[in-house]
């Protein structure tokens, strides 16, 4: 939570019930000192602005703010309360008045603050990556995927679990590679230019016999009704879609055999 | 188009916490690198009436936007994605998904430096 607030003794009121819930907070005397805050790059979920400081008065500074943070919560903090936040064009998300109810306040910042809870429990929603899986799990593995930001994310979170992977930039890159040298695994795009995902697992199943070669996982952004058949059809031993969720990319993988023959 | 935010905060931040602060701010930068250019792609292939590419340059910048959560910007693109080269003859479809680019572009530079 950051507090903007001119009056010494309205900051260390609202520090020390803030803290009392288990919110850290960061008090600004002055207008300036929060935006430099805010612009040194320091994470807030919340921030409090008394209405009447010199300098800059808490509406120009909600405006500042909002330029920076476009969905930081605002409250506006004055001695009228919710009946000045009606003039400040919406900006604030909410209002307090002086003097500040604790039971208020409370209030105000759970329902604020659950209103933006997929940031909240930030842990819980991304499930942490498992640097060593890698190491008990190894597998070599041939990314097919021509788009850049794609490949980029795929080969930074096989990274974090231990991998690296080869990569490959169209579906007749990956038959040509998985031709070369052996590979567990293949995490093939679907759709990519020369050779789409479909006919390179056509051409890999053809080629090679189930045990000879890797399994081919199919990562899509289309998640359209058929299009999971269709990439077992087409051979493909598992599918997962994009955007990548780790999870599923992890599950993925566990199923994956390291070959013997090679 | 609408005022809801270009990005969505949660698809954002969620990205963020897997690859982390610094990752998502380079990936973003190769976004806004590929971005123009795949647009450009798009009304090259509605010129030269290049269906396959046409669908494919759509597709492609639709994955790109839900990574990043830009949803307006990625629907749009599944839309060009599923009407192919007939959804760019009806108004200026591709004028709105170059809109919705800037809309979200904007709003992914402040977020990934922030």
């Amino acid at each position: 939570v950051l507090v903007v607030d001119d009056n010494a003794t309205n900051r260390r009121v609202l520090a020390l019930q803030t803290a009392k819930w288990g919110m850290p907070s960061k008090a600004a005397a002055t207008p300036g000192e929060a935006l430099a805050a805010v612009q040194s790059g320091e994470a807030f979920d919340l921030a409090i602005l008394d209405m009447h400081m010199p300098e800059m008065d808490g509406l120009a500074l909600a405006r500042r703010l909002r330029a920076l943070r476009p969905h930081l919560p605002l409250v506006l903090f004055s001695s009228l309360g919710r009946r000045e936040a009606g003039d400040t064009e919406g900006i604030f998300d909410a209002a307090l008045s002086k003097p500040l109810h604790q039971s208020h306040l409370f209030d105000t910042l759970t329902g604020l603050l659950a209103r933006t809870a997929p940031e909240a429990p930030r842990e819980a929603a991304a499930p942490r990556l498992d640097a060593g899986m890698a190491g008990r799990h190894p597998l070599r593995i041939l990314l097919a995927e021509d788009n850049a930001v794609n490949q980029k994310l795929a080969l930074r979170i096989l990274q974090q679990m231990g991998y690296r992977a080869d990569v490959a930039s169209n579906g007749l890159e990956a038959v040509e590679s998985v031709g070369r040298q052996p590979y567990d695994v293949v995490l093939m795009d679907v759709q990519m230019p020369e050779m789409d995902g479909l006919e390179a697992a056509r051409r890999i199943c053809a080629q090679w016999q189930a045990a000879r070669r890797p399994r081919i996982i199919a990562m899509t952004a289309n998640a359209m009704q058929g299009d999971r058949e269709q990439c077992l059809e087409a051979g493909m031993d598992d599918y997962i879609t994009k955007p990548i969720r780790v999870e599923h990319l992890v599950e993925a993988l566990q199923q994956v055999q390291a070959r013997e023959d090679a | 188009m609408s005022d809801a935010p270009a990005i969505d905060q949660a698809t954002f931040r969620a990205l963020q916490d897997t690859a982390g602060a610094e990752f998502v701010a380079e990936l973003a930068a190769t976004f806004l690198e590929d971005a123009p250019r795949m647009i450009a792609d798009l009304r090259a292939a509605s010129a030269a009436q290049d269906a396959e590419r046409f669908r494919r340059t759509a597709h492609s910048l639709k994955s790109n936007g839900l990574t990043f959560g830009a949803l307006a910007f990625a629907s749009q693109a599944r839309a060009l994605e599923l009407g192919g080269l007939a959804a760019a003859k009806s108004g200026d479809p591709l004028a709105t998904l170059e809109a919705e680019y800037r809309r979200a572009a904007a709003e992914l530079e402040a977020l990934a430096h922030a």
